[in-house]
Protein backbone atom coordinates (compact mmCIF):
# COMPACT_ATOMS: atom_id res chain seq x y z
CA UNK A 1 0.00 0.00 0.00
CA UNK A 2 0.92 3.81 -0.43
CA UNK A 3 0.46 6.45 1.25
CA UNK A 4 -1.91 6.98 -1.43
CA UNK A 5 -3.60 10.27 0.05
CA UNK A 6 -0.88 12.20 1.91
CA UNK A 7 1.23 12.06 -1.48
CA UNK A 8 -1.43 12.47 -3.95
CA UNK A 9 -3.51 16.06 -4.46
CA UNK A 10 -6.81 15.82 -2.56
CA UNK A 11 -8.94 16.08 -5.87
CA UNK A 12 -12.48 14.49 -6.02
CA UNK A 13 -10.98 11.91 -8.72
CA UNK A 14 -8.82 10.60 -6.03
CA UNK A 15 -10.50 10.37 -3.38
CA UNK A 16 -13.17 8.28 -5.34
CA UNK A 17 -10.40 6.09 -6.74
CA UNK A 18 -9.16 5.55 -2.70
CA UNK A 19 -12.57 4.60 -2.08
CA UNK A 20 -13.05 1.98 -5.14
CA UNK A 21 -10.24 0.29 -4.28
CA UNK A 22 -11.36 0.03 -0.52
CA UNK A 23 -14.75 -1.13 -1.23
CA UNK A 24 -13.30 -3.25 -3.59
CA UNK A 25 -10.69 -4.91 -0.85
CA UNK A 26 -13.38 -5.04 1.67
CA UNK A 27 -15.60 -6.82 -0.74
CA UNK A 28 -13.30 -10.24 -0.69
CA UNK A 29 -13.32 -10.48 3.13
CA UNK A 30 -15.30 -13.12 5.14
CA UNK A 31 -14.68 -12.33 9.18
CA UNK A 32 -15.71 -9.62 11.41
CA UNK A 33 -11.92 -9.41 12.90
CA UNK A 34 -10.75 -9.28 8.93
CA UNK A 35 -12.64 -5.96 8.40
CA UNK A 36 -11.90 -4.52 11.77
CA UNK A 37 -7.97 -5.31 10.72
CA UNK A 38 -7.91 -3.92 7.42
CA UNK A 39 -9.38 -0.84 7.92
CA UNK A 40 -7.08 0.05 10.51
CA UNK A 41 -4.07 -0.50 8.68
CA UNK A 42 -5.83 0.65 5.58
CA UNK A 43 -6.46 4.23 7.17
CA UNK A 44 -2.60 4.40 8.50
CA UNK A 45 -0.98 2.91 5.57
CA UNK A 46 -3.24 4.16 2.37
CA UNK A 47 -4.80 7.27 3.83
CA UNK A 48 -2.22 8.14 5.60
CA UNK A 49 -3.62 8.52 8.88
CA UNK A 50 -1.03 8.32 12.13
CA UNK A 51 -3.24 6.23 13.42
CA UNK A 52 -6.60 4.28 13.29
CA UNK A 53 -9.21 1.69 15.71
CA UNK A 54 -12.31 0.70 16.64
CA UNK A 55 -14.19 0.96 20.06
CA UNK A 56 -17.32 -0.47 21.19
CA UNK A 57 -18.95 -0.55 24.25
CA UNK A 58 -19.44 -3.82 26.21
CA UNK A 59 -22.50 -4.77 28.03
CA UNK A 60 -21.41 -4.25 31.48
CA UNK A 61 -21.29 -0.35 30.14
CA UNK A 62 -17.20 -0.64 29.39
CA UNK A 63 -15.81 0.82 26.49
CA UNK A 64 -13.27 -2.14 24.75
CA UNK A 65 -10.58 -0.63 22.17
CA UNK A 66 -9.86 -3.33 19.34
CA UNK A 67 -7.61 -3.41 16.20
CA UNK A 68 -5.56 -0.45 16.74
CA UNK A 69 -2.97 0.76 14.81
CA UNK A 70 0.47 1.33 14.23
CA UNK A 71 0.34 -1.48 17.25
CA UNK A 72 3.66 -0.18 18.79
CA UNK A 73 3.64 3.23 19.77
CA UNK A 74 0.98 5.97 20.69
CA UNK A 75 -2.67 4.34 20.00
CA UNK A 76 -2.31 2.70 23.46
CA UNK A 77 -2.95 5.71 25.25
CA UNK A 78 -6.21 6.15 23.91
CA UNK A 79 -7.81 3.49 26.35
CA UNK A 80 -6.11 5.33 29.08
CA UNK A 81 -7.54 8.32 28.57
CA UNK A 82 -11.09 8.74 30.18
CA UNK A 83 -11.39 12.07 28.21
CA UNK A 84 -11.25 9.92 24.97
CA UNK A 85 -13.61 6.97 26.72
CA UNK A 86 -16.14 9.56 26.99
CA UNK A 87 -15.54 10.69 23.28
CA UNK A 88 -16.46 7.49 22.49
CA UNK A 89 -19.91 7.08 24.63
CA UNK A 90 -21.01 10.35 22.88
CA UNK A 91 -20.46 9.19 19.42
CA UNK A 92 -22.01 5.98 20.01
CA UNK A 93 -25.14 7.72 21.72
CA UNK A 94 -25.68 10.61 19.12
CA UNK A 95 -24.09 8.78 16.04
CA UNK A 96 -22.51 11.86 14.86
CA UNK A 97 -19.11 12.05 13.93
CA UNK A 98 -17.19 13.91 16.66
CA UNK A 99 -13.53 15.78 16.00
CA UNK A 100 -11.21 15.68 19.51
CA UNK A 101 -7.42 17.29 19.67
CA UNK A 102 -6.36 15.09 22.90
CA UNK A 103 -3.38 16.24 25.21
CA UNK A 104 -2.31 12.74 26.24
CA UNK A 105 0.38 12.75 23.82
CA UNK A 106 3.55 15.37 23.24
CA UNK A 107 2.38 17.42 21.09
CA UNK A 108 -0.40 17.87 19.83
CA UNK A 109 -3.15 15.43 18.45
CA UNK A 110 -6.54 15.40 16.61
CA UNK A 111 -8.80 12.36 16.64
CA UNK A 112 -11.83 11.67 14.32
CA UNK A 113 -14.29 9.75 15.45
CA UNK A 114 -16.84 8.10 13.28
CA UNK A 115 -19.88 6.08 13.89
CA UNK A 116 -19.94 2.85 12.32
CA UNK A 117 -24.14 2.05 11.67
CA UNK A 118 -25.05 -1.68 12.07
CA UNK A 119 -29.08 -2.00 11.49
CA UNK A 120 -30.76 1.12 13.25
CA UNK A 121 -27.94 2.51 15.95
CA UNK A 122 -24.65 2.67 16.14
CA UNK A 123 -22.49 -0.39 17.40
CA UNK A 124 -19.18 0.60 16.89
CA UNK A 125 -16.82 3.61 16.95
CA UNK A 126 -13.64 4.18 14.21
CA UNK A 127 -11.37 6.72 15.30
CA UNK A 128 -8.75 8.15 12.80
CA UNK A 129 -5.71 10.17 14.60
CA UNK A 130 -3.56 12.69 13.13
CA UNK A 131 -0.48 14.27 15.05
CA UNK A 132 -1.57 17.63 14.06
CA UNK A 133 -3.53 20.36 16.05
CA UNK A 134 -5.95 20.35 12.78
CA UNK A 135 -8.13 21.25 11.62
CA UNK A 136 -8.28 18.82 9.40
CA UNK A 137 -10.29 19.17 5.57
CA UNK A 138 -13.85 18.63 5.19
CA UNK A 139 -12.54 16.59 2.38
CA UNK A 140 -10.81 14.38 4.69
CA UNK A 141 -13.62 13.84 6.87
CA UNK A 142 -15.99 12.85 3.99
CA UNK A 143 -13.79 10.18 2.92
CA UNK A 144 -13.92 8.64 6.64
CA UNK A 145 -17.05 9.10 6.70
CA UNK A 146 -17.36 6.89 3.44
CA UNK A 147 -14.97 4.55 4.46
CA UNK A 148 -16.92 3.92 8.13
CA UNK A 149 -20.47 3.54 6.15
CA UNK A 150 -18.34 0.63 4.02
CA UNK A 151 -17.34 -0.52 7.18
CA UNK A 152 -20.57 -0.89 8.33
CA UNK A 153 -21.99 -1.88 5.45
CA UNK A 154 -19.54 -4.87 5.44
CA UNK A 155 -20.26 -6.00 8.84
CA UNK A 156 -23.47 -6.27 8.28
CA UNK A 157 -23.44 -8.21 5.33
CA UNK A 158 -20.85 -10.72 6.91
CA UNK A 159 -23.29 -10.42 9.79
CA UNK A 160 -26.72 -11.17 7.47
CA UNK A 161 -24.49 -13.95 5.45
CA UNK A 162 -23.83 -15.57 9.13
CA UNK A 163 -27.44 -15.71 10.09
CA UNK A 164 -28.71 -16.71 6.58
CA UNK A 165 -25.98 -20.05 6.99
CA UNK A 166 -27.64 -20.46 10.57
CA UNK A 167 -30.91 -19.80 8.99
CA UNK A 168 -30.27 -22.82 6.24
CA UNK A 169 -28.60 -24.94 8.59
CA UNK A 170 -31.68 -24.81 10.76
CA UNK A 171 -33.95 -25.92 7.94
CA UNK A 172 -31.76 -28.65 6.53
CA UNK A 173 -31.98 -30.12 10.03
CA UNK A 174 -35.78 -29.41 10.17
CA UNK A 175 -35.97 -31.19 6.86
CA UNK A 176 -34.15 -33.76 8.15
CA UNK A 177 -36.01 -34.25 10.97
CA UNK A 178 -39.30 -34.08 9.21
CA UNK A 179 -38.02 -37.08 6.87
CA UNK A 180 -37.31 -39.19 10.25
CA UNK A 181 -41.02 -38.67 10.88
CA UNK A 182 -42.39 -39.28 7.60
CA UNK A 183 -40.50 -42.43 7.39
CA UNK A 184 -41.37 -43.72 10.78
CA UNK A 185 -44.97 -42.77 10.00
CA UNK A 186 -45.16 -44.75 7.14
CA UNK A 187 -43.58 -47.62 8.73
CA UNK A 188 -46.21 -47.70 11.05
CA UNK A 189 -48.86 -47.12 8.90
CA UNK A 190 -47.83 -49.82 6.67
CA UNK A 191 -47.60 -52.31 9.91
CA UNK A 192 -50.42 -51.04 12.06
CA UNK A 193 -52.64 -49.56 10.28
CA UNK A 194 -53.07 -52.72 7.97
CA UNK A 195 -53.50 -54.95 10.26
CA UNK A 196 -56.96 -53.74 12.23
CA UNK A 197 -58.07 -53.60 8.29
CA UNK A 198 -57.24 -57.30 7.71
CA UNK A 199 -58.63 -58.14 10.56
CA UNK A 200 -61.88 -56.54 10.00
CA UNK A 201 -62.35 -58.08 6.16
CA UNK A 202 -61.22 -61.28 7.42
CA UNK A 203 -63.67 -61.54 10.34
CA UNK A 204 -66.50 -59.51 8.15
CA UNK A 205 -65.88 -62.30 5.74
CA UNK A 206 -65.68 -65.50 8.57
CA UNK A 207 -69.64 -64.04 9.55
CA UNK A 208 -71.04 -64.13 6.19
CA UNK A 209 -69.26 -67.71 5.34
CA UNK A 210 -69.98 -69.18 8.28
CA UNK A 211 -73.06 -67.44 9.19
CA UNK A 212 -74.40 -65.83 6.34
CA UNK A 213 -77.43 -68.21 5.69
CA UNK A 214 -79.15 -67.10 8.29
CA UNK A 215 -79.34 -63.17 7.97
CA UNK A 216 -81.64 -61.63 6.48
CA UNK A 217 -80.67 -59.52 2.64
CA UNK A 218 -80.34 -56.34 4.49
CA UNK A 219 -78.42 -57.97 6.82
CA UNK A 220 -75.78 -59.16 4.50
CA UNK A 221 -76.03 -56.24 2.69
CA UNK A 222 -74.71 -54.21 5.30
CA UNK A 223 -71.78 -55.92 6.54
CA UNK A 224 -70.99 -56.39 2.70
CA UNK A 225 -70.51 -52.11 3.22
CA UNK A 226 -68.46 -52.87 5.87
CA UNK A 227 -66.32 -55.01 4.70
CA UNK A 228 -65.95 -52.71 0.89
CA UNK A 229 -65.31 -49.62 3.07
CA UNK A 230 -62.64 -51.40 4.84
CA UNK A 231 -60.86 -52.84 1.88
CA UNK A 232 -61.07 -49.46 0.46
CA UNK A 233 -59.10 -47.95 3.45
CA UNK A 234 -56.42 -50.47 2.57
CA UNK A 235 -56.14 -49.06 -1.02
CA UNK A 236 -55.90 -45.43 0.59
CA UNK A 237 -53.11 -46.24 2.86
CA UNK A 238 -51.39 -48.27 0.17
CA UNK A 239 -51.60 -45.35 -2.30
CA UNK A 240 -50.64 -43.16 0.73
CA UNK A 241 -47.47 -45.36 1.30
CA UNK A 242 -46.75 -45.20 -2.63
CA UNK A 243 -46.42 -41.46 -3.11
CA UNK A 244 -44.77 -41.35 0.32
CA UNK A 245 -42.20 -44.03 -0.56
CA UNK A 246 -41.80 -42.01 -3.95
CA UNK A 247 -40.96 -38.68 -1.93
CA UNK A 248 -37.94 -40.41 -0.72
CA UNK A 249 -36.45 -43.37 -2.38
CA UNK A 250 -33.44 -41.92 -4.63
CA UNK A 251 -33.75 -41.43 -8.59
CA UNK A 252 -31.64 -44.34 -9.99
CA UNK A 253 -31.09 -42.13 -13.58
CA UNK A 254 -30.90 -44.14 -16.63
CA UNK A 255 -31.56 -43.74 -20.42
CA UNK A 256 -35.04 -44.68 -21.09
CA UNK A 257 -36.65 -46.23 -23.96
CA UNK A 258 -40.50 -44.62 -23.44
CA UNK A 259 -41.39 -46.25 -26.61
CA UNK A 260 -40.82 -49.45 -24.62
CA UNK A 261 -42.45 -48.76 -21.77
CA UNK A 262 -45.77 -47.53 -23.18
CA UNK A 263 -45.64 -50.60 -25.00
CA UNK A 264 -44.84 -52.50 -22.12
CA UNK A 265 -47.47 -50.78 -20.18
CA UNK A 266 -50.46 -51.15 -22.45
CA UNK A 267 -50.03 -54.62 -22.92
CA UNK A 268 -49.95 -54.82 -18.46
CA UNK A 269 -53.24 -53.08 -18.94
CA UNK A 270 -54.89 -55.05 -21.35
CA UNK A 271 -53.56 -58.23 -19.60
CA UNK A 272 -55.67 -56.65 -16.76
CA UNK A 273 -58.55 -57.00 -18.68
CA UNK A 274 -58.61 -58.60 -21.81
CA UNK A 275 -62.46 -57.64 -22.43
CA UNK A 276 -61.88 -53.61 -22.48
CA UNK A 277 -61.68 -52.22 -26.08
CA UNK A 278 -59.87 -49.86 -26.89
CA UNK A 279 -57.88 -48.51 -29.80
CA UNK A 280 -53.99 -47.03 -28.82
CA UNK A 281 -52.04 -45.27 -30.87
CA UNK A 282 -48.16 -45.02 -30.53
CA UNK A 283 -46.54 -42.10 -31.72
CA UNK A 284 -42.79 -41.15 -32.14
CA UNK A 285 -41.32 -40.87 -28.46
CA UNK A 286 -38.02 -40.10 -28.33
CA UNK A 287 -35.96 -41.43 -25.30
CA UNK A 288 -35.44 -39.67 -22.17
CA UNK A 289 -33.91 -40.02 -18.37
CA UNK A 290 -35.08 -40.67 -15.55
CA UNK A 291 -35.52 -43.43 -13.09
CA UNK A 292 -37.16 -46.60 -14.90
CA UNK A 293 -39.62 -47.87 -12.04
CA UNK A 294 -41.02 -44.07 -11.62
CA UNK A 295 -41.51 -42.99 -15.05
CA UNK A 296 -43.34 -46.25 -15.54
CA UNK A 297 -45.53 -45.61 -12.85
CA UNK A 298 -46.62 -42.49 -14.07
CA UNK A 299 -46.71 -43.92 -17.58
CA UNK A 300 -49.24 -46.75 -15.83
CA UNK A 301 -51.50 -43.99 -13.81
CA UNK A 302 -51.83 -41.70 -16.98
CA UNK A 303 -52.34 -44.41 -19.10
CA UNK A 304 -54.80 -46.58 -16.99
CA UNK A 305 -56.48 -43.35 -16.41
CA UNK A 306 -57.45 -42.67 -20.10
CA UNK A 307 -58.28 -46.17 -20.57
CA UNK A 308 -60.48 -45.94 -17.48
CA UNK A 309 -61.88 -42.81 -18.04
CA UNK A 310 -62.69 -43.79 -21.84
CA UNK A 311 -64.91 -46.88 -20.99
CA UNK A 312 -68.41 -46.81 -22.68
CA UNK A 313 -67.20 -44.51 -25.34
CA UNK A 314 -67.57 -45.97 -28.92
CA UNK A 315 -64.48 -46.04 -30.67
CA UNK A 316 -62.93 -45.29 -27.11
CA UNK A 317 -58.97 -44.10 -28.39
CA UNK A 318 -55.61 -43.33 -26.70
CA UNK A 319 -53.16 -41.97 -27.89
CA UNK A 320 -49.47 -41.40 -27.35
CA UNK A 321 -46.93 -38.88 -28.63
CA UNK A 322 -44.54 -36.17 -28.21
CA UNK A 323 -43.77 -32.75 -29.17
CA UNK A 324 -40.99 -31.37 -29.15
CA UNK A 325 -40.59 -27.95 -27.91
CA UNK A 326 -37.13 -25.81 -27.69
CA UNK A 327 -35.28 -26.84 -24.64
CA UNK A 328 -37.53 -29.60 -23.57
CA UNK A 329 -39.16 -33.15 -24.94
CA UNK A 330 -43.02 -32.99 -23.97
CA UNK A 331 -44.70 -36.09 -23.79
CA UNK A 332 -48.77 -36.88 -23.84
CA UNK A 333 -51.12 -39.00 -23.16
CA UNK A 334 -54.45 -38.11 -25.00
CA UNK A 335 -58.36 -39.97 -24.49
CA UNK A 336 -62.21 -38.86 -25.82
CA UNK A 337 -63.72 -40.03 -23.16
CA UNK A 338 -65.70 -38.27 -20.05
CA UNK A 339 -63.03 -35.44 -19.91
CA UNK A 340 -62.88 -32.91 -16.93
CA UNK A 341 -64.10 -29.06 -16.78
CA UNK A 342 -61.28 -26.90 -17.22
CA UNK A 343 -62.90 -25.19 -13.89
CA UNK A 344 -61.42 -28.18 -11.25
CA UNK A 345 -58.58 -27.70 -12.83
CA UNK A 346 -56.47 -26.39 -9.58
CA UNK A 347 -57.82 -30.48 -7.85
CA UNK A 348 -57.03 -32.13 -10.52
CA UNK A 349 -53.51 -33.37 -8.89
CA UNK A 350 -54.50 -33.30 -5.27
CA UNK A 351 -54.07 -35.78 -3.07
CA UNK A 352 -57.56 -37.95 -2.13
CA UNK A 353 -59.06 -35.42 -4.96
CA UNK A 354 -61.25 -36.62 -7.43
CA UNK A 355 -63.39 -34.92 -9.84
CA UNK A 356 -65.87 -37.79 -10.31
CA UNK A 357 -67.71 -39.81 -8.27
CA UNK A 358 -66.54 -43.24 -6.64
CA UNK A 359 -69.63 -44.76 -8.17
CA UNK A 360 -68.97 -43.75 -11.79
CA UNK A 361 -65.37 -44.16 -11.79
CA UNK A 362 -63.40 -46.38 -9.20
CA UNK A 363 -60.10 -45.26 -7.72
CA UNK A 364 -58.65 -42.98 -4.64
CA UNK A 365 -57.73 -39.98 -6.30
CA UNK A 366 -53.97 -40.63 -5.72
CA UNK A 367 -52.78 -41.43 -9.28
CA UNK A 368 -52.16 -38.33 -10.60
CA UNK A 369 -50.55 -36.62 -7.18
CA UNK A 370 -48.24 -39.62 -7.46
CA UNK A 371 -47.73 -38.40 -11.35
CA UNK A 372 -47.07 -34.88 -10.22
CA UNK A 373 -44.45 -35.86 -7.45
CA UNK A 374 -42.63 -38.00 -9.58
CA UNK A 375 -42.52 -35.46 -12.59
CA UNK A 376 -41.20 -32.82 -10.38
CA UNK A 377 -38.52 -34.86 -8.61
CA UNK A 378 -37.48 -35.80 -12.21
CA UNK A 379 -37.26 -31.61 -12.51
CA UNK A 380 -39.89 -31.64 -15.45
CA UNK A 381 -42.94 -29.92 -15.87
CA UNK A 382 -46.63 -31.61 -15.58
CA UNK A 383 -49.88 -30.17 -17.04
CA UNK A 384 -53.34 -31.13 -18.37
CA UNK A 385 -55.84 -29.74 -20.42
CA UNK A 386 -60.18 -31.43 -20.87
CA UNK A 387 -63.41 -30.74 -21.59
CA UNK A 388 -66.35 -32.99 -20.61
CA UNK A 389 -67.52 -35.68 -22.67
CA UNK A 390 -64.50 -34.70 -25.30
CA UNK A 391 -61.74 -36.14 -23.31
CA UNK A 392 -58.52 -35.19 -21.53
CA UNK A 393 -54.94 -34.57 -22.74
CA UNK A 394 -51.97 -35.04 -20.09
CA UNK A 395 -48.32 -33.32 -21.04
CA UNK A 396 -45.16 -34.12 -19.09
CA UNK A 397 -41.85 -33.38 -19.54
CA UNK A 398 -38.66 -34.48 -18.17
CA UNK A 399 -35.19 -32.91 -18.12
CA UNK A 400 -33.18 -33.54 -21.19
CA UNK A 401 -29.91 -34.63 -19.50
CA UNK A 402 -29.25 -36.83 -16.86
CA UNK A 403 -29.21 -34.81 -13.82
CA UNK A 404 -27.18 -35.64 -9.96
CA UNK B 1 -37.78 -89.47 8.16
CA UNK B 2 -40.81 -89.63 10.19
CA UNK B 3 -42.73 -86.28 9.94
CA UNK B 4 -42.52 -84.19 12.46
CA UNK B 5 -45.17 -83.51 15.47
CA UNK B 6 -45.25 -79.37 14.81
CA UNK B 7 -45.46 -78.56 10.79
CA UNK B 8 -45.68 -75.18 10.99
CA UNK B 9 -44.36 -72.89 13.84
CA UNK B 10 -46.15 -69.57 13.59
CA UNK B 11 -44.70 -66.92 15.42
CA UNK B 12 -47.05 -63.93 15.44
CA UNK B 13 -48.79 -61.45 18.06
CA UNK B 14 -51.60 -60.52 16.78
CA UNK B 15 -54.36 -62.89 17.77
CA UNK B 16 -56.85 -61.56 14.73
CA UNK B 17 -54.02 -62.34 11.98
CA UNK B 18 -53.57 -66.32 14.30
CA UNK B 19 -56.85 -66.72 13.76
CA UNK B 20 -56.83 -65.93 10.32
CA UNK B 21 -53.86 -67.91 9.15
CA UNK B 22 -55.09 -71.27 10.75
CA UNK B 23 -58.50 -70.90 9.34
CA UNK B 24 -56.15 -69.82 5.84
CA UNK B 25 -54.40 -73.37 6.79
CA UNK B 26 -57.37 -75.37 7.26
CA UNK B 27 -58.14 -75.30 3.72
CA UNK B 28 -55.17 -76.99 3.22
CA UNK B 29 -55.34 -79.31 5.95
CA UNK B 30 -52.37 -78.18 7.37
CA UNK B 31 -53.79 -76.61 10.57
CA UNK B 32 -53.29 -79.87 12.68
CA UNK B 33 -50.21 -79.52 13.08
CA UNK B 34 -49.73 -76.03 13.52
CA UNK B 35 -47.84 -74.27 16.86
CA UNK B 36 -48.55 -71.14 17.73
CA UNK B 37 -45.74 -68.77 19.81
CA UNK B 38 -46.88 -64.82 20.60
CA UNK B 39 -43.23 -64.05 21.09
CA UNK B 40 -39.65 -64.00 19.83
CA UNK B 41 -38.16 -64.99 22.97
CA UNK B 42 -40.52 -67.99 23.52
CA UNK B 43 -40.21 -69.25 19.89
CA UNK B 44 -36.26 -69.18 20.72
CA UNK B 45 -36.88 -70.79 23.66
CA UNK B 46 -38.99 -73.51 21.86
CA UNK B 47 -36.55 -74.31 18.98
CA UNK B 48 -33.65 -74.19 20.61
CA UNK B 49 -35.24 -76.99 23.04
CA UNK B 50 -37.21 -79.34 20.67
CA UNK B 51 -35.26 -78.81 17.65
CA UNK B 52 -31.41 -80.12 16.91
CA UNK B 53 -30.89 -80.67 13.56
CA UNK B 54 -26.95 -81.87 14.27
CA UNK B 55 -28.24 -84.78 16.46
CA UNK B 56 -30.79 -85.60 14.01
CA UNK B 57 -33.56 -84.81 16.12
CA UNK B 58 -37.14 -85.28 14.42
CA UNK B 59 -38.68 -82.13 16.17
CA UNK B 60 -37.88 -79.64 13.60
CA UNK B 61 -40.87 -77.86 12.09
CA UNK B 62 -40.99 -77.87 7.80
CA UNK B 63 -41.86 -74.03 7.98
CA UNK B 64 -41.55 -71.45 10.04
CA UNK B 65 -44.08 -68.63 9.29
CA UNK B 66 -42.72 -65.57 10.91
CA UNK B 67 -43.81 -62.00 11.87
CA UNK B 68 -41.14 -59.25 12.28
CA UNK B 69 -43.51 -57.48 14.64
CA UNK B 70 -42.99 -59.04 18.21
CA UNK B 71 -42.72 -58.35 21.76
CA UNK B 72 -39.50 -58.89 23.38
CA UNK B 73 -37.53 -60.24 20.52
CA UNK B 74 -38.28 -58.60 17.33
CA UNK B 75 -38.67 -60.97 14.20
CA UNK B 76 -35.71 -60.28 12.16
CA UNK B 77 -33.86 -60.94 15.82
CA UNK B 78 -35.19 -64.66 16.17
CA UNK B 79 -34.42 -64.91 12.38
CA UNK B 80 -30.51 -63.77 12.72
CA UNK B 81 -30.42 -66.77 15.91
CA UNK B 82 -32.14 -69.21 14.13
CA UNK B 83 -30.16 -68.90 11.31
CA UNK B 84 -26.45 -68.57 13.05
CA UNK B 85 -27.57 -71.39 15.44
CA UNK B 86 -26.10 -74.99 14.06
CA UNK B 87 -29.20 -76.56 15.72
CA UNK B 88 -31.99 -74.36 13.39
CA UNK B 89 -29.96 -72.80 10.56
CA UNK B 90 -31.12 -75.13 8.03
CA UNK B 91 -35.25 -74.38 8.79
CA UNK B 92 -36.98 -72.67 6.05
CA UNK B 93 -38.28 -69.69 7.49
CA UNK B 94 -40.56 -67.23 5.17
CA UNK B 95 -41.55 -63.85 6.68
CA UNK B 96 -45.21 -63.23 6.70
CA UNK B 97 -45.50 -59.48 7.33
CA UNK B 98 -47.33 -56.32 7.05
CA UNK B 99 -44.36 -54.03 6.35
CA UNK B 100 -44.08 -53.33 2.85
CA UNK B 101 -40.45 -50.96 3.71
CA UNK B 102 -37.34 -51.77 1.95
CA UNK B 103 -35.23 -52.09 4.65
CA UNK B 104 -36.86 -54.88 6.66
CA UNK B 105 -36.98 -56.94 2.99
CA UNK B 106 -33.47 -56.40 2.24
CA UNK B 107 -32.48 -57.27 5.51
CA UNK B 108 -34.48 -60.55 6.09
CA UNK B 109 -32.92 -61.47 2.63
CA UNK B 110 -29.51 -60.65 4.45
CA UNK B 111 -30.40 -62.54 6.88
CA UNK B 112 -30.64 -66.25 5.24
CA UNK B 113 -34.63 -65.38 4.58
CA UNK B 114 -35.97 -68.25 2.45
CA UNK B 115 -38.70 -66.01 1.11
CA UNK B 116 -40.44 -62.58 2.06
CA UNK B 117 -44.00 -62.18 2.06
CA UNK B 118 -46.59 -59.23 2.75
CA UNK B 119 -49.64 -60.24 4.25
CA UNK B 120 -53.04 -59.07 2.11
CA UNK B 121 -55.57 -56.62 3.52
CA UNK B 122 -57.90 -58.70 1.61
CA UNK B 123 -58.79 -61.90 3.04
CA UNK B 124 -59.11 -64.10 -0.39
CA UNK B 125 -56.04 -63.16 -0.72
CA UNK B 126 -54.82 -63.43 2.59
CA UNK B 127 -56.28 -66.84 2.95
CA UNK B 128 -54.83 -67.68 -0.54
CA UNK B 129 -51.25 -66.66 0.01
CA UNK B 130 -50.83 -68.64 3.71
CA UNK B 131 -52.33 -71.66 2.10
CA UNK B 132 -50.31 -71.84 -0.89
CA UNK B 133 -47.02 -71.25 1.29
CA UNK B 134 -47.91 -73.65 4.12
CA UNK B 135 -48.70 -76.46 1.19
CA UNK B 136 -45.20 -75.52 -1.04
CA UNK B 137 -43.02 -75.41 2.16
CA UNK B 138 -44.80 -79.13 4.14
CA UNK B 139 -45.61 -81.23 0.98
CA UNK B 140 -43.45 -79.95 -1.84
CA UNK B 141 -40.35 -78.66 -0.65
CA UNK B 142 -37.62 -81.24 0.64
CA UNK B 143 -35.65 -79.81 3.38
CA UNK B 144 -32.00 -80.81 4.37
CA UNK B 145 -33.22 -83.15 6.99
Amino acid sequence: MTEFIRNSEFNDRAYLDAFMKTAQYLAGLTTHEDVWNHIAELMVKFYGADSAGFARQLENGEIEFHNLMPTDRSCRAFPESQEFRESVREVLQTGFLALRTLTAFEGPYTVVLLPIVAGAETADVMFVGHVTAGPISKEILNVYLAVAGLAGTTVNKLFSEAELKKHRAHLEKLVFERTKELESFSYSASHDLRAPLRAIIGFTRKILDEKGTSFDSETTRMFGVIRDNAQRMGQLIDDLLRLSRLGRTELNWSKLSMEGLVKEVLAEIRSADPEREFEAEIGELPEAYGDRAMIRQVLLNLLANAVKFSRGKQDARIEVGSNKSPGEQVYYVRDNGAGFNMKYYNKLFGVFQRLVSESQFEGTGVGLAIVERVIQRHGGRVWAEGEINKGATFYFTLSPKEQQ
Amino acid sequence: MKRADVEILLIEDNPADIELTLDALKRKNLANKVKVLTDGEEALEYLFNSCDLSANKAGCPYLILLDLKLPKVSGLEVLEKIRSDIRTKFIPVVVLTSSEEEKDRVESYNLGVNSYIVKPVEFDSFAGVVSEIGFYWVFLNKPPY
